[in-house]
């Protein structure tokens, strides 16, 4: 899965840990998401996607063929 | 929570099962509860059976504050995950030992024309049979 998290959390000014902080994950966990290495749950995209201030998962989240 | 904070403890990934110490406040509670260990076997006033008795019920509850702590540890999905998968790993290692042993052992007593399997080893692989039957009864009704 390819994500955009680290794009919109720069455009944010956020640190890894401070959104890690804000979707109650450790910080290894958003550099696994970010690095496309770990598929979250739906809870947690969806959580991610709103602390990332997007209305779509699909912004945040690509699924790759 | 008895004592502990799980805040003060991190889940053992590397050595076994447990918790490696976090913060200073963990390594205080460490020297604190061995401390009273050694107290208790050094003080003159108890008799054997006294010491016995009083550090056992020293180690119980330190056994169970350890529990306590393991079991509100926080862990995230990821991290959850992780530690399935890894428990399941050394679960089937474990198993894989236990069905080797009882093969050597009625083998061996087979030769002695014996039949005997040290219960333990059944036991275990008994216990183990009702926990996976129960865990998989429990999250299928809940899950």
């Amino acid at each position: 899965m390819r994500t955009n998290i680290r794009k919109f959390r720069e455009e944010m000014g956020l640190t890894q840990q401070e959104l890690a902080n804000i979707v109650d994950v450790t910080r290894q966990t958003i550099i696994a998401l970010e690095r496309g290495k770990y598929n979250p749950s739906l809870i947690l995209a969806y959580k991610i996607t709103l602390a990332l201030k997007k209305k779509y998962i699909e912004e945040v989240f690509e699924i790759e063929n | 929570m008895i004592i502990a904070k799980p805040e003060w403890f991190s889940r053992r990934k590397y050595g076994g099962w447990g918790v490696n110490i976090k913060t200073w406040q963990g390594a205080v509670y460490l020297i604190c509860v061995l401390s009273i260990l050694v107290l208790i076997q050094t003080l003159p006033f108890w008799n054997t059976t006294q010491r016995l008795i009083i550090t056992g019920g020293w180690l119980t509850f330190l056994f169970l504050d350890l529990v306590d702590v393991m079991w509100k540890l926080k862990k995230d999905e990821r991290e959850r995950m992780h530690e399935a998968i890894a428990e399941r790993n050394a679960a089937w290692g474990m198993m894989l030992v236990l069905v080797i042993g009882v093969l050597i052992e009625l083998l061996y007593y087979g030769l002695h024309h014996k039949l005997y399997v040290d219960p333990f080893l059944i036991g275990a692989l008994i216990i183990g049979v009702i926990i996976k039957a129960v865990s998989n009864y429990w999250l299928g009704k809940h899950d």
